[in-house]
Order: structure tokens, then C-alpha cells, then sequence
């Protein structure tokens, strides 16, 4: 579906380097994640993937829409910013009749899109309260609204959870659970490596504008996470190890008595990141 | 087209909601044109010059200079009983001005051929030196049509003539002097009968004053039509047809800051991605903005005239002129704001900037104090200033009378800036991405 082939972008003279040489594929209907932290290049990833941003080198291409910056491209591109890209002083359904006119909605066409999406975003009985009123969580919700709106094939989310509380959190997921499951192909950037876990297909960490390694959650936590952790507490007090397989040590601790408590801490994406870089995904 | 136009109704709900932007472009006009316009409206006495009148004299050419003073359009009298309560009141600051008639005014008034010229003392305050000049010029008039009456009234020019004759054999008038001045002052005398004789002929004794009347004014000023407002005379018909428009102007301005904040603002909180995003061109971006602008700019002129001709004798006198004016104020402002907006980073920055050049714009150009009561050299630095060139085309339009070929002037000069503003604006907006 995108194809960013070799794509470099730097500011102030090359003295900046946001992205350098990143090639990635995003696939028809899955979930994509780059993971990384603040300043690795996730955004400009972005902008250059819907045509705001023109890298220094390489190439993108939507499917069979060709660059970003077309017209038949950008129909198909939905694009929920960083930033609540929404008018605090227009209420929710406002808003959303106004990004639809952007796209050419109008009529009964543009009205049944503002009711599903205030539905979907669970902003219905708040439609007609000016934004400036909502919560973060309901913002979010509609700045992801705005941008599914005029039903693209493809939604860019740039850190959608920013600033949000837990509970306004999870609504964003079961949006997001409700696009992947309707097939709609997300690029998804992230800094919370749970939620790359948890929401992506395919996830890929991205560091210092380089792409660093690309699959799904499960196979980088394999190929990168290292061993399990298992902590017995037992007779002899606590325990920690490192195992390939915890449910054979667990199995043959328990057989030789004693234990009072096991714990596995499985690796992470977080542990991928820090395998990979050095670093935390939090430095 | 429709995106443009969803872009441009957008920004003007926008505004609507705005309840302090709101306040600055449509309601702040108002007051201001109200108050200033009902300063400069208000009884006409109250815009007189006020001046304190003491006469030492007390004769009866004195009481008629006073007299002659009371009945000046341009004058508000008031006694004063002596000369130190007069300049008192003045070096006080209680009053702008002072008249002493000191004593023998009556005797040198009386003696117009050999004697010494009547004088008066005049005290200005120092804060109020037009109005000192323009005295000055009132009290010489005054004089000058005393001067004029003698003249062609036959008993005073007959005692005129009769009493300089006597002054000249009984003073020191040196002998050659004297010989030329006494058949002169015997021919005034003359000319005193042949006007009583002229008068008893004539059934009506005014037309022969008034046919020797112009021999003895020394000038006559005739005021010349300025404007073409009917029955306005030479000036605007009310002072709200100079304030409104003024206002406008401080309407246009808060137009201009709040939709070049708001660019900015569309930078800044993101929304401008969303809408660069979107399938439509990038200028379609800058012109709903422009539009909004544009709308609001207009809409602000119109409502403020409309008020003024609906509630304040404001007429106008060519709409079609009207119209041309307030299109190219809204050209030339919504190009202001496109530059204003592309210099600025953040709307801190742009609403600091976007006031401080607009409010110096119209401290040059008008927008504070009138063009009229500027000193030459600010008036002429005004030219600089798209405001100035505003508040002439929509006078010019209103009640200066100006031909569409006087227009093309302050028009074309807005039109000019608005274009190059906006060619500017959008380009920055372009590169900066």
C-alpha cells in the first residue's frame, strides 16, 4: 500500500539528519507501528508519507495512487496530526462537517459520515458543545474522527495517545481495534511500546531517523528481546534466572518443592529497543 | 471553489465566536465614532473660541468694537471686568484667550485720518497657538469691516474728514504733508454729501452704500465650494461623516490582526497540516483566508457608513464610488495580514507585531487624529500609510465629491499594496512549507 524507498530528510543545512535512508513497506489492511522515541523521526516519517514534508532523496509511493501529493492520493490518505488539529471554537459536528467539505462531502452524503463518526468517536451527545470544552481523551477521539471522516483507504496516526488519560486511552484503542478489524491499512507512530504491542501488525523500530528493524511484535521480541526472567520465591528465598523456555524451569521447580511463587517477566519491545540501541525508549 | 468557500464561512463563524475579537472590529469602531463624532458635532457654540473680553475704554467706539465681536460667528464672548481678571483667567489655563481694550481705543478708533492706530492687547494660553493665530485674523476682520462701515456711512466720514482737518493745522504736520492732506480730507467731506445726495435720489439709500461699499474693503475672501455634498457647504455635513469612516478604519484593523493571528494560529495548533492534506491546492488555503478577511473588512465599512447614514446624516455621495473604495481597502488589508502573518512565528509574535505596525499605520495615516489637525510634515510622512489612502477614498466617496479619476489615486495605491502583500504572504507561506 506505501512504499517509502530510501528516504532522507535533514534540516539546517544537513546539520540535522531526521531521517536517513529509511525504506519501509506498509501493507494492504494491517497495522502498522514506528516505535521510537521523542525526536527519532516518526513525524517526518510521516509528513513526507503524505506529501507535506519533500525529503532530500527517495522515493514514495501509495499503491496505485503514485506520490502522496496527488489528488487521487490524497482522497485516499486520512491524516490525524500530532497536534489537535481541530477548531476549539466550532463544536465536534462543525468540525467534522467542515473537514468533510475539504474532501468534497456534502449533503445527506457528508450528514450520514458526522453521524458514524460521532458515533464511532462516542461523541454523540456531545456534538454540539464547542470543542474547547472536551477533555484531551475526547479531542484526540475527534481528531482521529476528522481524519476517517471522508472514509480514506489509509490513516496516518502521529502519536494519537499523547496527553490522554487511561480511560480516554483505551477508547482510542477500541477505535483503532475497529478500524484494523474493518481492514483499514493504519501507520501508526508511537513512543509507548504497549501500545505498539498490543495494536500493531507489524511494528518497526526506529531510531536516530534509521530504521532499525522491522516485523511483527512477536518475531522482534524473539529475535531481540533475549531470555525470559523467572523469579521463584521458595524455601531458600528469591530466585532470578534467565531461561529460553520458563514453562519447563517453572514445571521443574514446582516438582522439586518448596515454591511459594513464580514470576516470568517475558522481553518487550522495550527490550528490543534496548537490545537494538543501547538505550531506553524513554531516554 | 466549495473548499475555498467551506474555508472562508469557517474563519467567519470563527470570528463570530470570538466575543473580544468581535468586540475590537465592530463594537470598539462604533463607540469611537460615536464619541469623537458627537465632540466634533456637538453645539455649534461650543466649538467657538472662547475669549475673555475686558474694556478699560468704556467709550462708545469700544463698546461698539466689542459689540461687533459678540456678533462674530467665530467668537464666544465673555466679559471680563478688568484686565487682571482677563489674563489671569488665562495664565490659569481657565481660558484660551483674552481681549483688553485699553483706555483711549475709543478716541484713536475715532480718529482715522493723522492719529494713531487703535490697539488692543491679546493674551493666548501657549497650549493653544492656532487658535491664538486664528484670533488674530478675527480681530483684524472685525477691524477691517469697522474701517469699511465708517466709510460708507456720510456723517461718520463727513466728522472723519472734519475732525482730521482740525488734527492736522493744529498738530505737528510738516507743512508739505499738510498741503496735500487738507484738499484730500475737503474731498472726503465732499464725497460724504454726494452720498446723502445720491441716497435721497435714490428710493432705496442701501444700493448707493453698497455700490461704494467695495471701494473700501480691502479684500474680499469668498469661500469655494469643496465638497459636493448638497447643502453641506465646504465642509463635511456633521462631524460623524469625518469620524465614521475614521472608525472604520480601527474596525479594518482588528480584522487584519485577528485573521493574521489566526493563520498563524493554524500553524501553530496544527490544523493547517489537516488542511494542506486535504485534496484541494495550497492557495486555496490562503484565499478562504483571504476571503473571511476580505468579507469582514468590507463588511466592517459597510456597517459602520450604514449606521452613520441610517442614524448620524452621513450621505453618501457616489455608492458606486463607495463600493470601489471599500473593495480596495479590503484588497489592501487582506494583503497587510498575509505579509503580517508570514513574518510571525507564533501568535504572540504575530499579534505584537500585527498591532504595533497597524497602530502606527493609523497613527500616521489618520486613524487617531484626524489628517486635518496633523502638523505639514506628519501629514505628508502620512502618505506612507495604506490608511490614510483608506480614509481618503471612502471621503472622497462619502463627501469629498471626487470624480472616478480622483479615485484611481487612493485606490489604486491600496490596491497596489494588497497585491504586493499578498504575492509576498504566499510566497513565504509557499517556502516555509
Amino acid at each position: 500500500m506505501l512504499h517509502l524507498a530510501n528516504i532522507s530528510k535533514s534540516y539546517k543545512r544537513g546539520a540535522l539528519v531526521a531521517v536517513d535512508g529509511l525504506t519501509l513497506e506498509v501493507r494492504e489492511g494491517e497495522v502498522f507501528g514506528l516505535l521510537g522515541p521523542n525526536g527519532a523521526g516518526k513525524s517526518t516519517t510521516i509528513g513526507i508519507a503524505v506529501g507535506l514534508t519533500m525529503p532530500d532523496s527517495g522515493t514514495v509511493v501509495l499503491g496505485d495512487m503514485g506520490p502522496p501529493t496527488g489528488g487521487p492520493a490524497r482522497r485516499a490518505l486520512g491524516v490525524a496530526p500530532q497536534s489537535l488539529a481541530v477548531y476549539d471554537e466550532l463544536s465536534g459536528e462543525e468540525n467534522l462537517r467542515f473537514f468533510g467539505r475539504l474532501y468534497g462531502l456534502g449533503g445527506k452524503a457528508l450528514e450520514g459520515r458526522v453521524e458514524e463518526m460521532l458515533e464511532l468517536s462516542g461523541l454523540s451527545d456531545r456534538r454540539g458543545d464547542r470543542v474547547s470544552g472536551y477533555s484531551g481523551g475526547m479531542k484526540r477521539r475527534l481528531n482521529i474522527a476528522s481524519a476517517l471522516l471522508h472514509n480514506p483507504r489509509m490513516l496516518m496516526l502521529d502519536e494519537p495517545t499523547v496527553g490522554v488519560d487511561p480511560q480516554s486511552r483505551n477508547a482510542i484503542f477500541d477505535q483503532i481495534e475497529s478500524m484494523r478489524a474493518r481492514g483499514l491499512t493504519v501507520l501508526y507512530t508511537t513512543h509507548y511500546m504497549e501500545e505498539a504491542q498490543r495494536l500493531c501488525n507489524r511494528v518497526g523500530i526506529i531510531d536516530r531517523g534509521r530504521l532499525l528493524a522491522v516485523d511483527t511484535p512477536d518475531a522482534l521480541i524473539d529475535r531481540y528481546g533475549g531470555d525470559s526472567t523467572l523469579t521463584i520465591d521458595g524455601d531458600r528465598g528469591q530466585e532470578s534466572m534467565k531461561t529460553k523456555d520458563p514453562a519447563r524451569d517453572v514445571a521443574s521447580a514446582l516438582a522439586r518443592g518448596g515454591v511459594r511463587g513464580v514470576r516470568i517477566d517475558r522481553p518487550n519491545l522495550e527490550t528490543v529497543f534496548l537490545s537494538l540501541t543501547g538505550r531506553s525508549l524513554r531516554d | 471553489m466549495g473548499a475555498v468557500l467551506a474555508i472562508a464561512r469557517k474563519d467567519l463563524l470563527l470570528l463570530l465566536r470570538d466575543k473580544g475579537g468581535l468586540f475590537f472590529v465592530f463594537f470598539f469602531p462604533i463607540l469611537f465614532a460615536l464619541f469623537f463624532g458627537t465632540v466634533f458635532s456637538g453645539d455649534e457654540k461650543a466649538t467657538r473660541i472662547a475669549v475673555l473680553v475686558a474694556d478699560e475704554d468704556g467709550t462708545d467706539g469700544s463698546r461698539a468694537f466689542v459689540e461687533s465681536l459678540a456678533e462674530s460667528e467665530d467668537l464666544r464672548v465673555s466679559p471680563a471686568a478688568t484686565r487682571e481678571a482677563a489674563v489671569g483667567a488665562v495664565r490659569a489655563g481657565k481660558a484660551p484667550a483674552a481681549v483688553v481694550i485699553p483706555k483711549g481705543f475709543g478716541e484713536r478708533d475715532a480718529a482715522m485720518f493723522g492719529g494713531e492706530a487703535p490697539k488692543v492687547d491679546l493674551a493666548v494660553d501657549p497650549s493653544r497657538k492656532a487658535e491664538g493665530g486664528m484670533l488674530e485674523g478675527i480681530l483684524l476682520r472685525q477691524a477691517g469691516e469697522r474701517l469699511g462701515k465708517k466709510f460708507t456711512d456720510p456723517a461718520a466720514l463727513r466728522r472723519q474728514a472734519r475732525d482730521g482737518v482740525a488734527r492736522v493745522r493744529s498738530g505737528d504736520v510738516p507743512a508739505e504733508i499738510r498741503k496735500d492732506l487738507e484738499p484730500l480730507l475737503d474731498r472726503v467731506s465732499a464725497l460724504a454729501d454726494t452720498y446723502e445726495k445720491r441716497a435721497a435720489d435714490l428710493a432705496g439709500g442701501g444700493e448707493a452704500e453698497s455700490a461704494v461699499a467695495g471701494f473700501f474693503r480691502p479684500l474680499v475672501v469668498e469661500r469655494v465650494r469643496t465638497v459636493a455634498a448638497e447643502g453641506a457647504g465646504d465642509r463635511p455635513a456633521n462631524g460623524f461623516a469625518v469620524t465614521f469612516p475614521q472608525a472604520a478604519i480601527w474596525g479594518v484593523i482588528g480584522a487584519t490582526a485577528g485573521f493574521g493571528i489566526s493563520l498563524v494560529s493554524e500553524r501553530t495548533k496544527g490544523t493547517m497540516v489537516r488542511l494542506r492534506a486535504a485534496p484541494i491546492p495550497g492557495s486555496a488555503v490562503l484565499l478562504g483566508k483571504a476571503i473571511a478577511c476580505f468579507t469582514t473588512v468590507a463588511g466592517v465599512v459597510a456597517v459602520l457608513l450604514a449606521l452613520a447614514s441610517a442614524g448620524f446624516g452621513l450621505r453618501v455621495q457616489s455608492p458606486a464610488l463607495l463600493a470601489l473604495a471599500v473593495a480596495s481597502i479590503g484588497v489592501c488589508f487582506v494583503g497587510i495580514m498575509m505579509m503580517l502573518a508570514s513574518a510571525a512565528r507564533t501568535e504572540q509574535a504575530a499579534g505584537g507585531m500585527g498591532w504595533a505596525v497597524l497602530i502606527v499605520m493609523s497613527m500616521l495615516g489618520g486613524g487617531m487624529i484626524p489628517l486635518m489637525f496633523m502638523p505639514a510634515w506628519l501629514s505628508s510622512i502620512g502618505s506612507v500609510s495604506p490608511v490614510k489612502w483608506a480614509i481618503l477614498a471612502m471621503e472622497g466617496a462619502v463627501w469629498r465629491g471626487y470624480t472616478p479619476a480622483q479615485m484611481l489615486l487612493p485606490c489604486g495605491v491600496l490596491i497596489a499594496v494588497g497585491v504586493v502583500g499578498f504575492a509576498v504572504g504566499a510566497r513565504v507561506f509557499r517556502s516555509a512549507g
